[in-house]
């Protein structure tokens, strides 16, 4: 079943007399509870496309429908609330609130989320039950990823969103991070969109989808993706 | 907080300060000033005559400093004397009360020496108690006490409630001055003290604004990427703007149980040192407190909303691109 539709969409950047086209007239679908990784260099305009599908952003031209509900022309409200909702975030660099403990950022969604899972039981799901109250200071890379994919799924959307999630990780450490991403996903029933750069994660996607210059170059079903242990580094 | 409590404080205090003056401690209508020369019972017999009250100013010397001595004949109640509180004192005739700037010299209960300036003879009295001077540095005693003591003194004023075109010319008087007349230059002196107030006030609204919205400025560019990331969750503008302003007033919830006293600290410094021209007590009104409150959490609040309006210019793309 297609949860997300991309028609024709379009960015356009505009600096005086230029015109960046970010991507240009892109058009895919989705399925729903699948791994995608958007694969393909810096520039290509695959965080561009994050940032539609996440709400972050609205497009110039073409429709984007998420779960049935076209989001290319929701009110700052609107989308807020679509984000609320609709889709969970997993950046690169965390981007956990420093002045809140562990807990406390990801209890944080449950005042916007109305279908918000408990903070408590997602932090054990990601095995840092013993951190609870340390501040993002006080944990590692590897550790603030978690709580970020904690905090991601305790709003409980349908879709998450993963920006460069092992970026910032050494490889061991990304490794358990993407193998938690996907055991939590598979476990809850959600879609991954994972944007990265790296090869050797679109080894591990149901669906690749390669971009450059701001267009769709090609779209691969996997049949037999490789399980994070699998993968080789 | 401190300079609005201060500012509107020192108002309460001199509006407080015209109000005993007026209503407790001159009751009279006209005060007629006498001749330093006048005959002592001449005086007293013009007093009882306008059906008034009097008093004698003259100088002692008191361990070696220049003071006043106010023998009081007070018996109509419209001249008065009152003490700390400012409640009216019914003066004893064993002893001398101390004003409140020499209450540091002896206890009550204690004897005080002091030496009418053009006599060699000093006096010992006990004393009674302390009274609130509106004025000079001095002791005072009743013209019963005086005499028991020995002290030789004329009436200096007599205080009546006879308008002062039915006091008929004598020679001993060389002065009229009706109350009325009096509590209007204290009214003039005041008023040009409440637009100094205003000034301060504005002065204060102003300060806090400038202040509170720099500071506000700053602390939301350090929490810029917190912000953004709150509204990537799917927070609205609106839900980080109450943020923004709760945690404002609970900073000035903080400011203003620390402030308020702070103020009162301020005023009651300022009124010690203007002690040795004026015995002021410290009065502030619910109005001042509750004006001060409303003003400081009206500014905070104003500002409050003006820097929470920058949410909406939040880019959240940009904020969250690099690391910290």
């Amino acid at each position: 079943m297609e949860i997300v539709q991309f028609d024709n969409v379009s960015r356009i950047y505009v600096s005086g007399d230029h015109e960046l086209r970010a991507l240009d007239r892109v058009s895919f679908t989705l399925d729903e509870g699948k791994f995608v990784v958007i694969l393909g260099p810096s520039g290509a305009g695959k965080s561009t496309l994050l940032n539609l599908l996440g709400g972050l952003d609205s497009p110039n031209e073409g429709k984007i429908t998420v779960d049935g509900r076209d989001i290319s022309k929701l009110s700052d409200n609107e989308l807020a609330d679509y984000r609320a909702s609709t889709v969970g975030f997993v950046f690169q660099f965390y981007n956990l609130i420093p002045t809140l403990t562990a807990y406390e950022n990801v209890n944080l969604v449950s005042e916007i989320s109305a279908n918000a899972l408990d903070a408590k039981d997602m932090i054990a799901k990601v095995g840092l039950l013993d951190h609870l109250d340390n501040f993002p200071s006080e944990l590692s890379g590897g550790e603030q990823q978690r709580i970020s994919i904690a905090r991601a799924l305790a709003k409980n959307p349908k879709i998450l969103l993963c920006d460069e999630p092992t970026g910032a990780l050494d490889s061991e450490t990304g490794v358990m991070v993407l193998k938690l991403l996907l055991d939590m996903a598979k476990e809850y029933g959600k879609t991954i969109v994972v944007v990265t750069h790296n090869q050797n994660i679109a080894k591990m996607a149901d669906t690749v989808i390669r971009v450059k210059n701001g267009k769709i170059r090609s779209i691969e079903e996997q049949s037999n993706p490789l399980s994070a242990e699998e993968v080789e580094w | 907080m401190i300079l609005l409590v201060g500012g509107l404080g020192m108002r309460d205090t001199m509006a407080g300060f015209l109000d005993l003056l007026n209503n407790d401690i001159s009751t009279y209508t006209t005060k007629v000033s006498l001749s330093e020369n006048a005959d002592a019972e001449k005086a007293k017999g013009l007093a009882t005559e306008l059906e008034g009250d009097w008093e004698s100013l003259s100088g002692i010397s008191l361990d070696g400093d220049t003071v006043i001595l106010d023998v009081i004949h007070n018996g109509k109640g419209l001249y008065n004397v009152v003490d700390v509180n400012n409640e009216r004192i019914s003066l004893s005739d064993d002893g001398v009360y101390l004003c409140l700037r020499l209450s540091d010299r002896a206890n009550i209960g204690d004897t005080v020496e002091f030496s009418p300036y053009g006599s060699d003879k000093t006096y010992t009295a006990k004393v009674a108690g302390y009274n609130r001077s509106i004025m000079t540095e001095s002791i005072t005693m009743t013209d019963s006490f005086a005499d028991k003591l020995g002290i030789e003194y004329t009436p200096t004023a007599i205080y009546t409630d006879k308008l002062s075109s039915e006091i008929e010319k004598n020679d001993i008087i060389t002065g009229r001055q009706d109350q009325a007349q009096l509590m209007e230059s204290f009214n003039s002196f005041v008023s040009i003290m409440d637009t100094m107030v205003l000034i301060l006030v504005l002065a204060a609204v102003i300060l806090g604004i400038v202040v509170l919205y720099n500071l506000g400025v700053m602390s939301y560019v350090e929490r810029y990427r917190e912000f953004a990331t709150l509204k990537v969750l799917g927070f609205r503008d609106k839900s980080i703007g109450k943020l923004l302003i709760s945690q404002n007033l609970w900073l000035t919830l903080i400011g203003v149980i620390m402030g308020m006293p702070a103020g009162v600290g301020v005023l009651q410094w300022l009124l010690s040192a203007l002690a040795s021209e004026y015995e002021l007590k410290l009065m502030l009104g619910p109005l001042t407190y509750t004006v001060s409150v409303l003003l400081t959490f009206g500014t905070s609040l104003a500002v409050g909303l003006a820097v929470a309006r920058k949410n909406r210019k939040i880019d959240m793309v940009e904020a969250l691109k690099n690391a910290e």
